[in-house]
Formats: C-alpha cells, sequence, structure tokens
C-alpha cells in the first residue's frame, strides 16, 4: 500500500518536472520567436523606410534628368560650339558571299 | 495532514494567480485611465507611423535607347503635418515657428488650430522629411507627424495623356485615363501598410503567406523613348503656337513591329498638378479617342488597294477632267483644274481626288471597300491605352458610287490618327498590319519579367505591293512634296500630307475656311525603322498641309535620323 502510494508520489513528480521544463522551453522558445519577428519586423521597416527614401530621392534626381534632358537644344549647342559637319562622307559596307572575315574588304 | 498540506497549497497558488491579476489590472487601469492623456500625447510625439494606409504602386517606366529605364510615374514620400486643436495653446507662436517651414497661409492655419472641439486638422502635405526632422525636435505641443508617400510623374507633362494620372473616386484613389487605368491590374498594390505593431505585424505577415495576392503585381516598362517623347513634343508645341490650332497630335512608331516611341498632343498638362487644369477635355487622348475625317493622306492606301488588285501601275493613264459628277453630287481635285491624261505617279505627287476616284471605279466598290476594312479602318488598333474609338466607315456600305469616290480621298470616312497610322505603317513594312502598343514588358514583384509579344497581324497588300507604292511615295518626296526640299539625299523618305475639309456642325456640307492637315511618313523607305504620323485640327490662315507640317516632319525626321545613328540607305 505505502509502496504503491511512494511509486504514484514519484511518477508524479516525474510528471510535475516534465511538464515544468516543457513549459519553460515553451516559454523560451516562444520569447525566441517573437525577439526574432521584432528584429525582423524592425528591419523590414527600417529597409521598407530606406526603400521609400531612396525611390523618392530617385524621383527628384529623375526630375532633374529631365529638366537637363529637354534643355539640350540645338540652339544651346551650337552657342557651346557645336558645328554641324559640312562635307559628310559615308563608308560602304560591301556584301559579298565569302567568308565573313571579307565583309569589310571591299 | 496530507489534505491540509494540499489545501494549503491551492490556497497559495490561488493567493498567487489573483494577486498578479490585481497588479495587472491596477496597472492597466493606471496605464489606460489615469495616464492615458500622457501616454497618448508621448506616442503622438514618438511615432511617425501612417495612421492610415500607405499608398503604394508599381512603376511606369520610359526606355531610353539604351535601354535605360527612367520613371515617367513613381511614387514619392513626405510627411503629412497635422496639428490637435485641443492642445494647441497659442496658435499665434506656433505658427511663427512652422509658418515659414511649411509655407502656410497664416489665416487658413488659425482657423484650423482655433477649431477647439477637433482632434486633428491637416495643415501640411507633401512635407520634406528635413522639415519634418527640424520639427520634430522641437518637441511642440499638438503637432504630429504622420508618413506619406503619393504618386508622383518625374517628368512633369512629358507623355501626360499616355500616362494618365490617379485621381479620388469616391474615398478611393482610382486610375483615370492611359497606362495608369489600362494597367491597373498589374500597377495596383493590395498589400496594405498600416499602424505598426508588432503582433498585428506578426498576424499581417503570417496573413499574406498565406492569401497571395501578389502575383500580379508588378512595374511595367513601356517603348516610349524619353527623348523621343520630348522632341516631338516640342515641335507640336511649336505648331500649335505657330498655327493657332485647336489640336495637333503625333506619333512616331516602328512601322515593323509597332513600337511606340513617343506619342503626344497638345494642349496637354502636368498630371502633378491635374486639379488645376480648368478644361477636363485635355485629359483624354485624342490619338486614340477622337475621329476626323484624314483627307488625302488616305490616298496612298486607295493607290496601294488598286496596285495589290493588280487594276492599275504607277504608269497606268487616266484622263482627268479636274471634276466629275456622281450621283448627282459634283467631285473635283482640290484646285478644280483638270489635268488631262496623267499617270497614277502623278495622282499621288499632285493629290488628285478624281486619280484616287478612278482607282475606285477600275477596283469596285465591293472590292475597293474591303481592302479599306482590310487595312483595320473600321475596328479598334488593339493599342494597349482606354477608350479607343472605332472608325465611322459606314459610307462604305453605301449603294452609292459617291461615297465610295469621297472615301478613296478621305472624306466621308473618320477615323483616329492612330488606326490610320496602323493602316499606313502596311504600306511600308511588307504589307502586314501591326498592333501599336506603349508597354513592352512587366516586371512582376516575384522576380520573374515578362516581355509581351505582340503578333505581325494578317497581311493586307502583298509584299510586292508595299514595295512599289513605297517607292511612289519615295518619288512624291523627292519631286513634288515641296517642290523636293525635304528631300534627303542619302536616305529615302516615303510621305505623303493631307489637307481634308472639316464637316459643318449640324451637318449640310464642308465648311470652306476649317481643316484638318496631316501628314505622314517613314524612313529609311527601303527598310522603314520609323513612321511619324501629325495632324493638326483647325490651323488658323493657312490651307495646306504641307505649308504646316512639311518642314516640322523634316525636323522629326532629321533628329530620329541623327539620334539612332541610322545608316543611309542611297
Amino acid at each position: 500500500m505505502m509502496s504503491s502510494a511512494l511509486q504514484q508520489n514519484t511518477k508524479t513528480k516525474q510528471w510535475f518536472f516534465l511538464l515544468s521544463v516543457l513549459c519553460v522551453t515553451l516559454a523560451c522558445v516562444y520569447g525566441y520567436f517573437i525577439q526574432m519577428t521584432i528584429i525582423r519586423v524592425v528591419a523590414r521597416e527600417k529597409a521598407g523606410s530606406a526603400l521609400s527614401a531612396l525611390r523618392s530621392e530617385t524621383a527628384n534626381l529623375e526630375n532633374e534628368y529631365f529638366a537637363l534632358d529637354t534643355g539640350v537644344t540645338i540652339d544651346r549647342a551650337r552657342a557651346l560650339g557645336f558645328v554641324e559637319a559640312q562635307n559628310v562622307a559615308y563608308v560602304e559596307r560591301g556584301v559579298t558571299s565569302g567568308l565573313s572575315f571579307n565583309q569589310n574588304a571591299r | 495532514m496530507r489534505d491540509n498540506n494540499t489545501h494549503s497549497r491551492i490556497r497559495l497558488i490561488s493567493s498567487a494567480i489573483i494577486l498578479v491579476a490585481l497588479i495587472l489590472i491596477v496597472r492597466a487601469y493606471y496605464i489606460q485611465i489615469v495616464e492615458g492623456d500622457i501616454f497618448l500625447s508621448k506616442a503622438d510625439h514618438q511615432y511617425t507611423s501612417p495612421t492610415q494606409e500607405i499608398f503604394d504602386r508599381g512603376t511606369i517606366f520610359f526606355n531610353t535607347k539604351s535601354g535605360t529605364l527612367v520613371s515617367g510615374a513613381t511614387l514619392r514620400s513626405g510627411f503629412t503635418v497635422a496639428i490637435n486643436p485641443k492642445l494647441v495653446v497659442d496658435p499665434e507662436s506656433l505658427y511663427k515657428v512652422i509658418g515659414k517651414k511649411l509655407s502656410l497661409d497664416h489665416d487658413a492655419f488659425i482657423a484650423k488650430a482655433t477649431k477647439q472641439n477637433d482632434p486633428y486638422e491637416e495643415i501640411a502635405k507633401h512635407a520634406d522629411e528635413s522639415v519634418v526632422n527640424t520639427l520634430s525636435a522641437l518637441k511642440l505641443k499638438g503637432l504630429s507627424f504622420y508618413k506619406d508617400q503619393w504618386r508622383y510623374y518625374p517628368s512633369g507633362s512629358l507623355a501626360s495623356q499616355t500616362l494618365g494620372f490617379l485621381a479620388f473616386q469616391g474615398d478611393t484613389l482610382a486610375p483615370r485615363y492611359g497606362l495608369e487605368r489600362s494597367y491597373d491590374d498589374t500597377l495596383k498594390r493590395n498589400d496594405k501598410t498600416v499602424y505598426v505593431n508588432f503582433f498585428a505585424e506578426v498576424f499581417s505577415n503570417l496573413k499574406k503567406t498565406i492569401v497571395d495576392n501578389q502575383s500580379l503585381e508588378g512595374d511595367i516598362v513601356t517603348t516610349i523613348e524619353p527623348t523621343v517623347q520630348a522632341f516631338a513634343e516640342k515641335k507640336i508645341a511649336e505648331i500649335h503656337e505657330q498655327w493657332h490650332s485647336k489640336k495637333v497630335g503625333i506619333v512616331i512608331m516602328n512601322p515593323q513591329n509597332g513600337e511606340i516611341y513617343a506619342l503626344a498632343a497638345t494642349p496637354t498638362f502636368n498630371p502633378n498638378n491635374f486639379r488645376d487644369e480648368k478644361n477636363v477635355g485635355v485629359f483624354s487622348n485624342p490619338m486614340v479617342e477622337d475621329v476626323y475625317e484624314m483627307g488625302s493622306i488616305i490616298k496612298p492606301l486607295t493607290m496601294a488597294a488598286g496596285l495589290d488588285a493588280k487594276v492599275v501601275t504607277a504608269e497606268t493613264t487616266y484622263n482627268d477632267t479636274g471634276s466629275i459628277e456622281l450621283d448627282g453630287k459634283k467631285i473635283s481635285n482640290y484646285d478644280g483644274k483638270a489635268r488631262g491624261i496623267i499617270p497614277m505617279q502623278e495622282v499621288l505627287n499632285q493629290s488628285l481626288n478624281l486619280g484616287v476616284s478612278f482607282v475606285v471605279t477600275q477596283l469596285g466598290k465591293e472590292r475597293f471597300a474591303n481592302y479599306m476594312r482590310n487595312y483595320g479602318l473600321g475596328e479598334r488598333t488593339g493599342i494597349d491605352l482606354p477608350n479607343e474609338s472605332i472608325g465611322l466607315i459606314k459610307n462604305l456600305t453605301s449603294k452609292r458610287d459617291v461615297e465610295y469616290a469621297t472615301a478613296s480621298f478621305g472624306q466621308g470616312i473618320a477615323l483616329t490618327p492612330l488606326s490610320t497610322a496602323r493602316a499606313l505603317s502596311s504600306l511600308g513594312n511588307g504589307g502586314t498590319l501591326v498592333t501599336p502598343h506603349l508597354v513592352k514588358q512587366i516586371r512582376y514583384k516575384l522576380g520573374v519579367t515578362k516581355n509581351i509579344d505582340y503578333p505581325l497581324g494578317r497581311q493586307v497588300i502583298a509584299t510586292s505591293t508595299s514595295a512599289e507604292i513605297t517607292r511612289m511615295l519615295v518619288t512624291v518626296v523627292d519631286k513634288a512634296l515641296l517642290n523636293g526640299k525635304i528631300k534627303m539625299p542619302h536616305y529615302s523618305i516615303a510621305a505623303k500630307t493631307g489637307t481634308a475639309q472639316i464637316a459643318k456642325e449640324g451637318g449640310g456640307g464642308y465648311d470652306a475656311s476649317r481643316f484638318l492637315h496631316s501628314f505622314f511618313g517613314y524612313f529609311p523607305a527601303s527598310d522603314p525603322k520609323f513612321l511619324v504620323f501629325m495632324y493638326q485640327l483647325e490651323p488658323q490662315n493657312v490651307q495646306y498641309a504641307s505649308q504646316t507640317l512639311g518642314e516640322p516632319f523634316s525636323d522629326i525626321a532629321k533628329f530620329l535620323i541623327s539620334y539612332y545613328q541610322v545608316p543611309p540607305d542611297r
């Protein structure tokens, strides 16, 4: 009788210990995952903000690019010293049925 | 003894649980009720996070000739600045601090800051981050900053009618006009960025993982070449200003595959400030939405039909009497003068109405109508823009000869400028219909890139016919058009002008003083890389298209040849 009660008490203690360890482990795992989630969410938010800022900066630069691009006119080029070529010479590339390295021979 | 021990343990644990619960409840009471306002105020200062979803949308790229992508429509970020009038003690002193930095109107600010029952009033939108950082450091009571993102068009008014814009439809931003509308399924974003809370974030991410709604999200790459687009817009703006016309439009496309390098019309607008535009008519794209009687640039289509059916050749002659009568209606050349017996080449050189009506009589009404339908004049081109109109070619089902005769020189049938350009492309590309298009690639968020294929359409004229009509149109440029002024010695250019009469409002014939000028040309004619089509509606104090559009076309052709370094073809 006494032996049976002792055995049950030992089993209960074992279960209690096992469940306690499980609880602590789960709590640690939970804490770990929450921490990792927080780190990643923060990192993602930071990356998102950086991306947003970069995109905005790129948009500003593109705006400047368009302004400069449309500012390049023939009048501006002439003012900067551009002169149209007077005697344009064209080079004719021969069409032959020979080997490819001969194509420019003519 | 054992029972007592157990009971005391249970009591101890219960007491501990109740104690912890009580501590939590008391703490929660203090945080929520007693110190709630303080924490709320602190949070207001601490976070510059959005209280509502942040706008997000895909980018529309222009594509330079070297393949570099430049945004035509993108996003810009900044801050919305708001005040809580309940917390603003002295509006005047607050205005002194922030008014200049945020460019605020004094009276409007004071009116908002003195609304004592209102906890939220926006005072500035699209504020720069540097300004917000400066103001945030001052820790001014009642001032809040919220992250904001909005649609931005870096190129301003460039290609505005092609890009379209976003505007509020009720409470939601909806795409209006242009590519914004036709590619909304790709450009819109379904994932919303809401107030940042770690646990809410965990579950929102979980939802994203389970429900994949991003598969269709991406950016689009257009065929628009920004420098060519800018040059084309500059040219039509000059035409618009010089001739005080109601509208001027242009398309520059590759006649071989339908890629559009530039598509523009004046008057135009800046999509960043579309709210300032008083005339909402400028938002639509007349190149695809308006239909016009195009006039003489239809003659090459008629001539090509005659050549293709082998009822005429360039050398075929007819007796030009200056005018004829069909079904009781008089049809004349533009000057009413007779030319006598002349060949078909002269019909194009001198743009003779009687010459192309002769081609129709040789072809027969049915065959002519079939050719015109086959050119796609009565159908949509399939361009990836919304609201495309269909050409009005009902006259080609008439029983009267006169309707076919007038259609042969572009009167009595109304077409969109783009469908006209597509039909004219077939003259230079070997005889096939292409699909004019603006988007060549979709870059999905998932990392996949999809090239959009636009297969060649039906063969409308034989390749040999295409070569022959091209040769005839090159002769027009070399010998007739502006007396050969726009001829280029080393480049063959095929082109034709059109001066169309405009129907009187309310019907009853044509107005003698209102014209539609049009011009098309493709080059190098032996293997065309570019087709340029221009039109202008009601230019003032000038009659013929060659006078208004000849030189601008020449300038554009020279620019394209130089910019793309097109080798000479003769």
